[in-house]
């Protein structure tokens, strides 16, 4: 079979072996996470920590990854996650080059397990894996991790590392390749391992089953489908050129007289029309559209992208006003990523000099610590434990003594020895350079991780009651803090005055495009209920966002997956006073399930889930038509196995089901329609800005997923028939035996 | 640490292999030379025959593959002297445009009165689409007529009739301002709604054209429409004046259906309209428009 090299690599690093495996019996679950969610089930006994060193960190890629697919230089990096309290399994997932340099190294993922009895990185060059000494790097950034291996091995390897963050297991911390590419999450887990990086040259080649023609047709029929980064497929702002005159709310940014500003010469991004397949490049122009006209243009150098990616979204920017702050001026990195260091600071005003300033001096922090800004949960937490007053009433609900009224939570839980190791008249004051101060020894904290006496911060320290830093309380991540501090549940839950702003949903994660993605309010929450961290999946957004009017959205929608009676899966509009969307229906049902089965392919496969589905075209020729077959066009044309989209996308339903019994059996929970898929009670709350769950009609929504995904409505678990219907009797055997089977 | 010797140049490396069995799609063969002089013959008699028409050399040589671009000349010349297209003819006018026509349906002293109408043609289309690619302007009805000072207006309705007749010429469009003003533009390079939305520009009465476009966005995609929209070069309105021209259309009564919205936090200012989109409605969308985009990256 093409596409895959028919080898698993899998380095123990507590007994040094190094083994290569067949494919064969994870090709079912494609690749990428798919393959993780198996090995996890399949090796990893529930009740093991995510630092344990019996926890594998699988490096899943997958059939279409370095084939020259359009979108397919994703890599899947999977394991029991540090940030969930019970280290239930989750994904994070970073592009670049690294993924398809594994796979021309001849391996169709790494899985990694043990533990190293000192630091090491792993060389990885074609047959040739070694285990190797990364005494020198431990304890310094990613920046350097790199600069060491690839002076070592050659300026064309790929190197995916931790900093400081992942060493110091810091929860919230990340594995970063290609200098911008991170996958969040999961550093701590290669930092518990004593795992420093990995370096990668590939020299071989991949195989397409189909020929050199008809794979470059295909991939020529693809690039026409394709729009803009995030699904758009109309540009964001009225085009003369675009055939309806259809515009608006796409990042589709590019225009006549709109320049990266900083390349030299600028570079125009000018009439990117639909048809001119040459400008897919610059038709994103992510600069302009986060940073805002004057500022994002004027440093914008280019826009970076993956292996196999026309689409490009990662800003690179020039702002010489970093080199006064001491960091490079030169920066690369695109949406949360860049506000992962500023988060840290208030009163700077969005869209100025100052902003980008700071944006990228926080790039700069965050990129070489390796730290992962948890989509923006963290710095959310950390402005409302630093400002919000308590008062004498939630002191007593929270269990704090109420003379601490008038206090803000830092104050109160923080040593005053601690509380003053941090300048915060520079967090208050406006003193730009101030405030990057602040930010600075913010995250030296983070990534130093201490408790108050020096030593090593550990969460059974904090749960002991030994004081810890500032930097510790945030590395150990929302969900154990709120254990913690119970009046975290404030902002998590019950913040009233600013609903809108509560960005928390269950279990230690955040939301992620939830119920303020007005139009898919019922599928957004499904989204956001079923995985252990936020769900990451952008197949409802990029539908719904692809700028089309919202009726042609639904006619499009009905023609590929219905038709439907009862109501269309895109709401119109919400109801009034308490903006209800309309009640759940079958297109809602499908609509949801699609998007989680499509992203489950898009990260086994693998493809970009911050651009595809391709359901809908820029091509007023195709009538805006997509096309739902283009994921099974090129897995069939890569692999030489044929398959339908309805089959592939029975395959992602195997994923989805294979990671809810893995979920499950760790949870040892059968009713897991209760006790796991949980939502914050605040998304039952109205309020503008977002749609509201009705309690009722919620629990109608879980029915009918669970329905169109073969799950038992009681207990929202895979059923027997559904196992078999999959392949996977052997998964209901185990969980039969454990009792959760419905 | 070691430096190893590496020797990998990674533009010489074969990345892909590929499968033998022939590609699905058929690729088409580069037509013979005399396939291409009977293709241009039907062309310029389809022309003249139905449309009583002549062909612009310009649609004569888009014909040609560009490989083959450079033999143009000897192409025509074999034609001459060829029996079958011994009715093709060509004629050049005083100001050096050529055109063919089919002598089975255009008379020689018929196409040199053709031959005016068929140049002014290709001066108006010329012009249309250079204001439309170009300038990404309308082209008012007086232009038109400066372009060809020689034919009356009346002929020139005429002219401009046959050329939405004409599949070569049908691209340009008129659109009419709502003051009666006749504008002219070509969809080849530019949309039927854009140039709707320069002809609500040309009549120079910006409350209408705000109340026009918050009232499309309202009821196309819906969503309410941020002010800043219409600091737009496209709307002409200097950014000093759009606060009094907004307030000056909320309150006029033709436009009372639109409403405008303040964003509590951010201040960003929107308009919509009721008759499309509920109140509460447009405050969630511009929520999202606002902030929720941003915030969910």
């Amino acid at each position: 079979m093409g596409g895959w090299t028919g080898k698993v690599l899998r380095v123990d690093l507590t007994t040094g072996v190094i083994s290569k495996e067949s494919t064969d019996k994870y090709k079912p679950y494609l690749g990428g996470t798919g393959l993780a969610y198996k090995v996890l089930w399949d090796e990893v006994p529930p009740g093991t920590d995510a630092w344990d060193p019996a926890n594998r960190i699988i490096f899943g890629v997958g059939p279409l990854t370095g084939t020259g697919a359009p979108l397919s230089g994703r890599v899947s990096v999977t394991s029991l996650w540090p940030m969930h309290p019970e280290s239930l399994p989750a994904t994070g997932h970073m592009g670049g080059h690294w993924g398809p340099e594994l796979k021309y190294a001849g391996y169709d993922s790494l899985i990694i397990q043990g533990k190293a009895a000192s630091p090491v990185w792993i060389y990885i060059k074609d047959d040739v894996v070694e285990i190797r000494d990364a005494g020198k790097m431990w304890g310094n950034g990613i920046y350097r991790a790199n600069a060491e291996i690839m002076n070592i091995m050659g300026p064309e390897a790929h190197v995916a590392a931790i900093g400081q963050c992942g060493e110091n297991l810091v929860r919230g911390s990340n594995v970063m390749c290609d200098r911008s590419h991170s996958a969040g999450g999961v550093g701590s887990v290669m930092g518990s391992k004593n795992l420093k990086a990995i370096g990668i040259i590939g020299t071989g080649a991949l195989k397409v089953e189909a020929s050199k023609s008809a794979w470059k047709d295909l991939v020529h029929y693809q690039h026409t489908i394709l729009g803009a980064n995030s699904g758009g497929v109309v540009p964001n702002t009225l085009q003369s050129w675009q055939p309806d005159g259809y515009y608006g709310g796409t990042r589709w940014t590019a225009a006549k007289g709109l320049f990266w500003g900083a390349a030299s010469p600028p570079v125009e991004t000018g009439d990117c029309t639909a048809d001119d397949l040459n400008s897919i490049g610059l038709r994103t122009f992510k600069g302009y559209a986060d940073f805002g006209p004057g500022v994002g243009d004027k440093h914008t150098v280019k826009i970076q992208g993956c292996h196999g990616c026309p689409i490009r979204c990662h800003i690179a920017t020039d702002v010489p006003a970093l080199e006064q702050l001491g960091v490079s001026r030169y920066q690369v990195n695109t949406c949360n990523g860049n506000s992962s260091g500023s988060g840290f600071t208030i009163g700077i005003t969005s869209r100025s000099e100052n902003n980008i300033t700071a944006s990228q001096y926080g790039v700069a922090l965050c990129d070489d610590f390796g730290w992962w800004s948890d989509y923006g949960l963290a710095q959310a937490d950390f402005k409302w434990l630093a400002q919000h007053v308590l008062t004498a009433e939630e002191c007593t609900a929270a269990g704090i003594d109420p003379v601490n009224a008038g206090k803000t939570p830092y104050q109160y839980r923080l040593t005053a020895a601690e509380y003053a190791k941090l300048p915060w008249a520079k967090f208050t004051g406006s003193d730009f350079v101030g405030k990057m101060d602040f930010v600075k020894a913010v995250m030296i904290q983070i990534k130093d991780n201490r408790m108050a006496d020096g030593t090593p911060a550990t969460w059974e320290k904090m749960q002991a009651g030994q004081p810890a830093t500032l930097g510790a309380y945030i590395a150990v991540g929302a969900g154990r803090l709120e254990k913690l501090w119970p009046e975290l549940a404030i902002q998590h839950q019950e913040n009233k005055a600013t609903p809108s702003a509560i960005n928390y949903v269950k279990m230690g994660h955040i939301k992620h495009h939830f119920t303020e993605s007005s139009d898919t309010v019922q599928a957004a929450a499904l989204l956001n209920m079923m995985y252990n961290r936020d769900p990451m999946c952008h197949t409802h957004t990029n539908y719904t966002g692809n700028g089309l009017p919202l009726a042609l959205q639904n006619e499009i929608f009905n023609e590929l997956f219905g038709p439907f009676e009862g109501g269309n899966a895109i709401d119109a509009e919400l109801a009034a006073p308490d903006f209800l969307p309309t009640p759940m229906n079958k297109a809602k049902a499908v609509f949801a399930k699609m998007c989680f089965l499509y992203m489950e392919l898009h990260n086994s496969l693998t493809l970009c889930n911050y651009t595809l589905p391709g359901w809908a075209s820029p091509l007023k020729s195709r009538n805006y038509r997509g096309e739902r077959n283009l994921e099974a066009m090129m897995y069939s044309a890569v692999t030489g196995d044929a398959k339908t989209a309805q089959q592939l996308e029975d395959t992602g339903l195997r994923i989805l089901t294979l990671f809810r019994a893995d979920t499950a059996r760790r949870m040892n929970e059968k009713d897991m329609r209760n006790k796991h898929d949980l939502m914050p009670e605040y998304a039952f709350h109205a309020h503008s800005g977002a749609g509201t769950l009705d309690h009722a009609d919620w629990e109608v929504a879980k029915d009918m997923f669970y329905e169109e995904c073969g799950w038992d409505k009681t207990t929202g678990l895979p059923t027997q028939a559904t196992y078999d219907r999959l392949g996977l009797s052997d998964v209901a055997a185990v969980m039969a035996g454990a009792g959760l089977l419905p | 640490m070691e430096k190893e010797d590496q020797k990998t140049d990674a533009a010489e490396k074969v990345r892909l292999e590929y499968g033998n069995e022939p590609s699905t799609v058929e690729k088409t063969a580069e037509p013979t030379i005399e396939e291409i002089q009977a293709k241009i013959a039907e062309t310029v008699r389809t022309a003249a025959g139905e449309h009583s028409a002549m062909t612009p050399a310009a649609s004569v040589f888009a014909l040609v593959p560009k490989s083959r671009q450079e033999t143009i000349t000897a192409l025509l010349d074999e034609m001459a002297a060829d029996e079958r297209y011994a009715d093709i003819k060509a004629l050049t006018t005083d100001s050096g445009k050529v055109f063919f026509f089919s002598t089975t349906y255009i008379q020689a002293d018929e196409a040199v009165a053709k031959s005016r109408i068929e140049e002014a043609k290709v001066k108006i289309a010329e012009k249309v689409r250079a204001d439309s690619q170009d300038r990404v302007k309308l082209t008012p009805a007086g232009d038109l007529q400066e372009l060809i000072p020689e034919t009356e207006r009346y002929r020139i309705a005429a002219i401009l009739k046959e050329m939405q007749e004409n599949p070569a010429t049908a691209d340009i469009k008129m659109v009419t301002a709502s003051n009666g003003h006749v504008f002219f533009y070509s969809d080849w390079h530019m949309s039927n709604y854009y140039a709707l939305v320069l002809s609500r520009v040309t009549v120079k009465d910006p409350c209408a054209t705000i109340a026009a476009m918050v009232r499309d966005e309202s009821r196309v995609y819906p969503r309410p429409t941020c002010v800043q929209f219409f600091m737009e070069d496209l709307f002409e309105i200097p950014p000093c004046d759009l606060k009094a021209i907004v307030d000056e259309t909320l309150k006029k009564p033709e436009y009372g259906d639109i409403k405008m919205l303040v964003h509590p936090t951010t201040g960003g200012v929107y308009l919509y309209s009721n008759r499309y989109l509920k109140d509460h409605m447009a405050a969630v969308l511009m929520d999202w428009q606002e902030v929720g985009r941003e915030a969910n990256p």
